[in-house]
């Protein structure tokens, strides 16, 4: 428990000195005012590109095209940034030599790890949700809302999906001594998902239904229910990488510490 | 003596390429052991079996007696490139290292001002990425030392240092003996002569000698006189009279050299001959020529 | 027209949160001129001109090691 919060200290004084904590803020609340900024720009943008003297009936931005905005950027883009900064989360450990003054020291594979997906989720929670707060407080201010539904459900799960990502980008960065490793074997992961998602049975279970359906629950075509199976094996697969992770660092170190 | 660490019959390979060739070695506690090899030779290998860096391929190691694997001794090591986390200062690492390796919080602020006094980095509050070469050497022997190790490991510690930085380092390390049991790994044989007790030769996996420095001296090589001659025909004359005494001796192109300890009797053998060599010179065996014997 | 002033809520956050990327990453491409690859004038272009993605590529892959 000692060795988990000072390490948990060190990762986050990391985050902080290397601008990593703030690109990731930063990204996440310009996205959140990007999403209702580009909803209601979407008439003015459409209307550009119409021909002279055709006027089309372009109906007026809705709350719902604000978050149709959020759940297409923050998997898009939000996501990206998220995999792109965590990608060296334990491979960076290797590359710079760093693991063996703390390994020398005792610290135990599983306290490492623990304690850095702890920090990474922990560091996605705030900025997700504080994405979350902005759009939903601009589109509150512009727009009724009245009409959605289960906003929380609908957000916790791409949150979900967020903290699987971290799992898996995590463990495929302990098998990796460079940066790239894990970006590809997580890039993998997700066009797997996509492949398999492609038979809509299988949709129920794929944890990339938390990334996709989301505008489903809001507006009521899908309810939070429908998820459950995907939640729950996002959860599994994410608890079943943490463990991979641990052993993929087990293999530098040996000695069992006391 | 009890030993600090015992090794016997590992070996360690890497894919097909054999590095360690069932080795025995015993470091008895207290000492500062040199380990003594060149490059490839297998020493950071063995460094990082017994920190538990590595898995041997099969061997006992024990250290104060118990098996690697039940042991709880402090071990501090000093990597060959120690590296940092370099957005940290010293005093921010020395406090992670400490926390890490469980020393108290009371002791821990007191022990990290004294020890990078100790290596001399006591009034650097730049970031560690700012270090240079030396001041990394430093900062890594004041890392291995915080958690108060029973046994300190220096991987090549002076190999990139000027001479003064290469003094400094020996006498932290020499300074540290006694209670501290310390291993350090070297190319460099003055190092070696300057601070070890106990020292070990590495060649192809195996260690070929080892033993106390003085010990070794002693047994493997008696003292050597050199003498040269002013001309040919004086050195044939030494040597016919060497002849007839039998006497072992080498020669080369200027000189004659004698094995012995016994400076008056080629002295004799000097007066009876009515011989003046132009030099005469007592040799000592030095490790360097020890070690290239055994090696060859 | 007042579609400026209606978007000044957006546009004054976005252009901030935006300065605050590019002028810390710029600052610390010219204090810290040792990169994994590229060289001082090529990053100083990509993270002022390249919005948002620009800084975030500097800061994962571009800045040499600390």
């Amino acid at each position: 428990m000692r060795q988990y919060m000072v390490f948990m200290n060190k990762e986050i004084l990391e985050f902080i000195r290397t601008y990593k904590l703030l690109v990731l803020f930063a990204v996440f609340m310009i996205l959140g005012i990007m999403n209702p900024l580009t909803a209601k720009l979407l008439p003015y943008i459409m209307g550009n590109f119409m021909p002279e003297g055709l006027t089309i009936n372009i109906a007026d931005p809705t709350a719902m095209d604000s978050w149709t905005q959020f759940y297409k950027n923050v998997p898009q883009m939000g996501l990206v940034v998220l995999v792109l900064i965590f990608a060296g989360i334990i491979s960076n450990e290797y590359i710079n030599n760093t693991l063996v003054n703390m390994l020398t020291k005792g610290l135990k594979p599983a306290t490492l790890v623990l304690s850095k997906v702890t920090v990474a989720m922990t560091m996605w929670t705030g900025a997700y949700w504080c994405c979350f707060l902005i759009t939903y407080g601009y589109t509150e201010y512009y727009w009724d809302q009245s009409k959605g539904s289960h906003f929380f459900f609908a957000a916790l799960y791409l949150w979900i999906f967020g903290i699987f990502l971290i799992a898996c980008v995590t463990a495929a960065s302990s098998f990796f001594k460079n940066f790239y490793g894990s970006l590809i074997v997580t890039g993998a992961v997700v066009v797997i998902m996509y492949i398999i998602s492609l038979a809509p049975k299988t949709n129920d279970y794929n944890p990339l239904s938390l990334a996709s359906g989301n505008m489903n629950i809001l507006n009521g075509v899908a309810s939070p229910g429908d998820y459950k199976w995907s939640v729950a094996i996002a959860l599994i697969l994410s608890v079943v990488f943490t463990g991979v992770a641990i052993l993929g660092i087990s293999r530098v170190s040996f000695r069992r510490w006391k | 003596m009890m030993d600090a660490i015992n090794i016997e019959n590992l070996s360690k390979s890497f894919g097909t390429h054999r590095v360690l060739d069932s080795l025995d070695m015993a470091v008895p506690a207290g000492s500062i052991f040199g380990l003594v090899g060149e490059n490839g030779a297998g020493k950071t290998t063995i460094m990082k079996i017994i920190l538990g860096l590595l898995a041997g391929d099969g061997g006992s190691i024990r250290i104060f007696g118990e098996d690697i694997s039940a042991s709880s001794t402090t071990i501090g090591y000093l990597p060959d490139v120690p590296s940092f986390y370099g957005y940290m200062n010293a005093i921010e690492y020395m406090t992670l290292c400490g926390k890490i390796g469980g020393i108290e919080a009371g002791k821990l602020k007191s022990r990290t001002t004294e020890l990078l006094d100790l290596v001399g980095i006591g009034n650097v509050k730049t970031r560690i990425s700012n270090y240079s070469r030396g001041m990394k050497q430093r900062l890594g022997i004041a890392q291995a030392l915080i958690a108060e190790p029973d046994i300190l490991i220096c991987d090549e510690p002076t190999s990139a240092l000027d001479p003064s930085g290469r003094r400094d380092i020996l006498d932290i390390i020499r300074d540290q003996g006694g209670e501290t049991t310390v291993i350090f790994s070297t190319h460099i044989l003055t190092d070696v002569e300057r601070i070890c007790d106990q020292v070990a030769l590495l060649h192809h996996g195996r260690i070929v000698m080892s033993g106390s420095i003085e010990e070794l001296e002693r047994s493997h090589r008696s003292n050597e006189i050199i003498l040269e001659f002013g001309s040919a025909g004086d050195r044939t004359r030494f040597v016919a009279a060497l002849e007839s005494l039998d006497r072992p001796y080498r020669q080369d192109r200027s000189s004659v050299v004698v094995a012995g300890d016994k400076t008056g009797s080629v002295i004799d053998i000097l007066h009876d001959a009515g011989l003046m060599p132009l030099r005469m010179d007592v040799v000592e065996p030095d490790l360097e020529k020890l070690f290239m014997e055994m090696v060859e | 027209m007042g579609i400026t002033s209606e978007y000044l809520p957006f546009i004054i956050p976005l252009l901030i949160l935006q300065l605050v990327l590019a002028i810390t990453a710029v600052v610390h491409v010219i204090r810290h001129p040792n990169y994994r690859f590229g060289n001082k004038v090529i990053w100083i272009i990509v993270v002022l001109c390249v919005s948002i993605i620009g800084p975030v590529v500097y800061f994962v892959f571009g800045r040499g090691e600390e």
